[in-house]
């Protein structure tokens, strides 16, 4: 029984909305506490985009409230002088926000940390002087006399009619909240917010999905300052000031930052407690009160009243209870072959170098790997390695060379592009999305394989459901593949460490790459460990896959590789079959290191 | 002569992992000892552990005849113990001076850290000479200086070098050492973990090698440089029990790839 009530949280959360809501005005039917419960939908709706900004996308851009008095003054100007039906003004300030707002997300966000508060606040503040020194804004004194709030001519005669339509604009705006959190584009997000280069090995594109945070929380935002306006009657340039935006800071920061849900409880709770302070004609209070309480939140309760109620509920349905992980011989399963030609040079190093200062870390260094060979990147400490590695995979620029995938230069693309080519890889440190589950953590491996965008994914159009679903399948198979299946609904940062290993070669393959780097796969795995992940090597590599791979266990390296190359100070010194390197002189001269009187000579 | 330094047994890791496996060595006064072993096979660690930077699983360490096994990184460093960090970590905008007085930062008594600062540009002339330069403009051999004489500075009776040859020029290399073996004229124990394991040799008394979290060779420095054994611990071989695994890789190779319907060479 709590199980399955544990599988339908979000049917339960939506049912208790609408049940809290359609009871609202029955319970407080004053004009005054309905009026209460509009301003608090209104911020709600305006919440739950900045949820999406700040908690999802995590860009702290406060001056969102600039998009509510876009909003704001289209619904004021267009039904005052216009005459429009304010329905029509609302759609038509959304669209105008999301039209200003798609520009400006890039130069905006390429800003970081307190700059970008700022930015986005000087953004707000151009608006606010705008609104005060335009004359078809009204000037300080504000557009005066906008109708009650009408849809295509229906009139809403009522508060508690317009309460309920605020309300449902809110669900709306949840419903969108939520199709993104559970789609591949809130994984997206969630892997940006771990680690931008993480993400960016498995093909996400970090800007991309934040410019469209900033848009659709842009077009909320406008919603937000709309419903506000039909509620005031009025529009004048103070309205979504600098206090404004800071309210909508605390809601979310109440509500639960990770949490869609939170907008909307947050922007209640804030409501409700400003209004109930107002109560005490205290003005001092109110500030030092709404302070104090967001200070609290951030110290003893980051998830937020919504996180925080999610949480207890999955404890008490026992929700985490279930999934113990079975590991199975690895390869159990089929996976599709990759269908490259066999011997065919795929990567291919040429004359690369690389300097960090006077520290020439990569010396002219050339090598290539063969289409379907197992090839090993090996030196002492501080040879080049992991910096050669990373060169490949994008994430520094080369001061001379180049690289090449199948003919085609790659050492100007950054890590996502490569990584769309179908060139996977994984850390030496565990790189694993620890605010995913184990399942969720190998989808973000099909990223580049999507083609839904946000738009049908905001509406869970049929498209977009079933490519999810098939995301998913793939993503269970390749995890039954590394050996690992019932862990998929565990948190990845619960399994042991060699198992974590895993999820992360899982991740790799699910991208279906034709070359997989690997950097250092048996740091940290004990010998019957190192042992299985050998043979997990030689089986992706029956599937045709390439694989490239830094490693210091010198059984897995002359066990596994077709070829070996030897780097050492920079420069590559050896480069043949295992058998040739391990008998080379300068190999052994590197590994053990010279004797001092050779060198001094 | 009675052991400064003491580990019986000790086990110890990162989290879930286990690093190092029941290791015992001994570090004597007045002693030179290399422990040396290829990447990843836990020297570091193993310096991190005696340093209580990690927790000890199981096992004890002994210093000067005392358990540390459960003390903090501040009451080890208090005891005598410092460590020569890898690459060195200096405070790259800070003078030399500067780096080398940050030493001595629990010396309350000026006139003590005048001496020790004193001492340490007898020891590193070089360093003498830059003493005002900012230390991220020195080469990478007198930074290794630096950090060496920054950890002398707090007058520590053991000195664990965390590879002080990773990055240098050979003639460099040997620079570095014959200074290592100063210090122990000048009275100081020291215990140096290194991957060069000729040149770490060449100036130990005594040496142990590392291979996957365990010792498996000790003795002389000279009967270890040498073993043949030793060699196989860096490159892998064949025959030893290191093998083992090397050609059950290989086997499982051959037939993964003949059923795949390709050619292994």
């Amino acid at each position: 029984m709590k199980q399955s009530l544990a599988a339908h949280k979000t049917t339960i959360s939506v049912v208790a909305f609408i049940v809290l809501v359609a009871l609202y005005p029955l319970v407080f039917s004053g004009s005054y506490l309905v009026g209460i419960g509009i301003t608090a939908g209104a911020l709600a709706a305006g919440a739950v985009g900045f949820v999406l900004l700040l908690g999802y996308a995590h860009q702290l851009a406060v001056g969102q409230a600039g998009f509510c008095m876009v909003g704001g003054y289209s619904s004021a100007i267009l039904c005052v002088h216009y005459g429009w039906d304010p329905f029509l003004a609302l759609l038509f300030g959304v669209a105008l926000s999301m039209l200003v707002a798609y520009p400006i997300a890039a130069p905006i966000l390429k800003l970081r940390g307190y700059v970008l508060v700022m930015g986005s606040l000087a953004f707000q503040l151009i608006l606010v002087v705008a609104a005060f020194e335009l004359h078809f804004t009204g000037g300080a004194l504000g557009t005066y006399g906008v109708p009650r709030f009408a849809i295509l001519g229906w009139t809403m005669g009522s508060d508690w009619l317009y309460f309920y339509f605020v309300w449902a604009c809110v669900l709306v705006t949840i419903a969108i909240g939520l199709n993104i959190d559970r789609s591949r584009i809130g994984r997206a997000l969630k892997a940006i917010a771990v680690s931008e280069n993480t993400a960016g090995s498995v093909g996400i594109d970090t800007v991309r999905y934040k410019v469209q945070m900033f848009v659709i929380s842009a077009g909320m935002a406008s919603l937000s300052g709309s419903l506000f306006v039909h509620f005031l009657r009025a529009m004048d340039p103070t309205v979504f000031g600098f206090a404004f935006s800071l309210n909508l800071v605390i809601a979310v920061i109440i509500g639960g930052l990770m949490s869609i849900w939170g907008g909307a409880v947050g922007a209640t709770i804030v409501t409700a407690l400003r209004e109930g302070l107002r109560g005490l004609a205290l003005p001092m209070w109110e500030s030092v009160i709404m302070g104090g309480l967001t200070v609290f939140v951030l110290v003893v309760f980051q998830r937020g009243v919504a996180g925080n109620l999610s949480v207890w509920f999955d404890r008490w349905a026992g929700r985490q209870a279930k999934g113990a992980v079975s590991v199975v011989a690895p390869a159990g399963v089929e996976l599709p072959r990759v269908d490259i030609e066999q011997g065919a040079t795929v990567l291919e190093v040429k004359n690369v170098s690389r300097s960090f200062g006077s520290l020439r870390a990569v010396r002219d260094v050339s090598f290539t790997v063969e289409a379907g060979s197992i090839t090993a990147l090996i030196g002492p400490n501080g040879a080049g390695k992991t910096t050669l590695f990373n060169l490949i995979g994008g994430y520094q620029p080369l001061n001379e060379g180049a690289i090449s995938f199948v003919g085609k230069r790659i050492d100007e693309l950054i890590p996502n592009q490569i990584a769309e080519l179908g060139i996977g890889r994984t850390f030496q440190n565990l790189q694993l999305f620890d605010n995913m589950t184990v399942l969720e953590n190998v989808m973000c491996g099909r990223h580049r394989l999507h083609e839904t965008g946000i738009v049908s994914i905001s509406a869970n159009l049929a498209a977009a459901r079933k490519e999810e679903q098939e995301s998913r399948e793939a993503a269970l198979r390749c995890l039954e593949f590394v050996g690992l299946r019932g862990a998929e609904s565990l948190p990845a940062t619960e399994l042991s460490f060699g198992h974590m290993r895993l999820v992360e070669v899982a991740r790799a393959l699910a991208m279906r790459p034709s070359v997989l780097l690997m950097d250092e796969p048996a740091s940290g795995l004990n010998d019957t460990e190192t042992e299985q992940l050998a043979e997990l090597i030689l089986q992706i590599s029956a599937l045709g896959i390439t694989i490239l791979l830094v490693e210091h266990d010198m059984r897995l390296v002359m066990g596994l590789a077709d070829k070996v190359v030897v780097m050492h100070h920079g420069q590559k010194i050896a480069d043949g079959p295992p058998d040739q390197v391990r008998a080379d002189r300068d190999v052994i001269a590197a590994y053990l290191g010279t004797e001092a009187h050779e060198t001094a000579a | 002569m009675k052991p400064l330094l003491e580990l019986e047994n000790v086990s110890s890791g990162y989290g879930s992992i286990r690093v190092l496996h029941d290791v015992s060595m001994e570090v004597r006064t007045g002693e030179i000892v290399a422990l040396i072993g290829a990447n990843g096979a836990g020297k570091s660690t193993l310096l991190n552990t005696v340093m209580g930077l990690i927790p000890t699983s199981s096992g004890e360490i002994r210093f000067d005849g005392r358990s540390i096994t459960r003390a903090t990184t501040a009451m080890i460093v208090g005891g005598g113990i410092a460590q020569v960090p890898e690459r060195r970590q200096l405070f790259g905008t800070m003078t030399v001076e500067e780096n080398l007085r940050l030493g001595a930062y629990t010396c309350k008594d000026h006139a003590t850290v005048a001496r020790v600062l004193k001492e340490q540009f007898e020891l590193f002339p070089i360093l003498g000479e830059r003493r005002w330069q900012l230390a991220q403009t020195l080469s990478g051999g007198e930074q290794q200086m630096v950090a060496i004489a920054r950890a002398m500075m707090a007058s520590p009776k053991l000195m664990l070098l965390d590879e002080p040859s990773l990055g240098l020029a050979p003639l460099m290399v040997e620079r570095i050492l014959d200074q290592i073996k100063n210090l122990r004229a000048a009275g100081r124990t020291l215990l140096v973990v290194e991957q060069n394991a000729r040149a770490a040799l060449a100036i130990a008394d005594r040496g142990y090698v590392l291979e996957n979290g365990r010792i498996t060779h000790e003795g002389p420095a000279a009967a270890l440089l040498g073993d043949e054994t030793v060699q196989e611990a860096y490159l892998g071989g064949s025959g030893t029990g290191v093998g083992d695994m090397e050609a059950r890789i290989r086997r499982r190779r051959r037939e993964i790839l003949a059923q795949a319907g390709r050619i292994a060479c």
